[in-house]
C-alpha cells in the first residue's frame, strides 16, 4: 500500500492497466483510497499561507450562545450599512 | 453557472486519522488597505466571528481605538474582546463586511461563526468526502 501511495496519478493508472481483472478487483479499494489521498494532498498543497501546521495543537474556543456579543456585532453592521 | 466553490478539509492532526480534519477556509481580511490571508475555522456552533489578537495587530488594528467592548462565552470569556469591522474576501467572490469579536486571546485560529459569516454565506458540508461548499447568500 505504501508503494501505491507514493506513485503519481499517471503511474497508478499505468499500473492498473497492467494487472489482471482479478488483481484489479483486489487493489481497487487501495487505489480508491490512494487517489483520494492524492487529491486531498493536492488541494491542501494548493492553499497558500494557511497558517496551519500539521500535528500542532489548535484549541478551539468556540463562543457558544454569545448572544449579547452577536447583538453588538449586528448593531455595528447595521450602523455601518446606514453610513454607506 | 454555479456560484459556489468547494474546498477541502484541512488535516490538523495526523495521529487521529479521519477525525483530524477540520473545515478551515482560506479568507483574505482587509482593514484600511492592510490585507491578511488566513485560514478560518467554519464553526456553525460559534455565535460570532472571532479574530485572534495577533491577526488584528497584523491588520493594523489598534486595541485602544476600538471602543466597543463585548463579552464572549466559554474559554473566551476569560479574555477582553472588542468589536471590529473588516472586509472579507474568499477567492473570486465579492468582498463582504464581516464583524468580528477581536479577542486578546493569542493561541486560537480565526473563527467564522453565525454572526455574521453564516449570514453572508451558505455552507454545505460533505464531511465524508472531506469537502465543503461555500456560496454567497442570495440577495433578496
Amino acid at each position: 500500500m505504501e508503494t501505491i501511495t507514493i506513485l503519481v496519478e499517471s503511474e497508478v493508472a499505468q499500473l492498473y492497466r497492467e494487472v489482471t481483472p482479478k488483481q484489479q478487483q483486489k487493489i481497487q479499494p487501495l487505489l480508491n483510497n490512494s487517489l483520494k489521498e492524492i487529491l486531498v494532498n493536492e488541494l491542501t498543497e494548493n492553499k497558500n499561507n494557511l497558517n496551519i501546521i500539521p500535528n500542532e495543537d489548535y484549541p478551539i474556543y468556540s463562543p457558544l450562545n454569545a448572544f449579547e456579543a452577536a447583538d453588538t456585532l449586528l448593531k455595528l453592521l447595521k450602523e455601518n450599512k446606514q453610513n454607506d | 453557472m454555479t456560484n459556489s466553490q468547494r474546498f477541502s478539509y484541512q488535516q490538523i492532526n495526523q495521529k487521529i486519522g479521519e477525525a483530524g480534519y477540520l473545515p478551515f477556509l482560506p479568507i483574505t481580511l482587509t482593514y484600511n488597505n492592510n490585507s491578511l490571508t488566513v485560514s478560518g475555522l467554519l464553526d456553525s456552533g460559534a455565535t460570532v466571528n472571532v479574530l485572534p489578537y495577533h491577526q488584528g495587530k497584523q491588520l493594523g488594528l489598534e486595541w485602544e481605538k476600538q471602543t466597543i467592548s463585548m463579552n464572549l462565552t466559554g474559554n473566551l470569556a476569560n479574555y477582553e474582546s472588542r468589536a471590529v469591522l473588516l472586509t472579507g474576501k474568499i477567492n473570486n467572490f465579492h468582498p463582504v463586511n464581516l464583524a468580528f469579536a477581536w479577542t486578546k486571546a493569542e493561541n486560537i485560529s480565526l473563527i467564522l461563526g453565525q454572526v455574521n459569516f453564516f449570514l453572508e454565506f451558505d455552507i454545505c458540508f460533505y464531511r465524508s468526502q472531506l469537502l465543503f461548499e461555500v456560496k454567497p447568500k442570495i440577495k433578496s
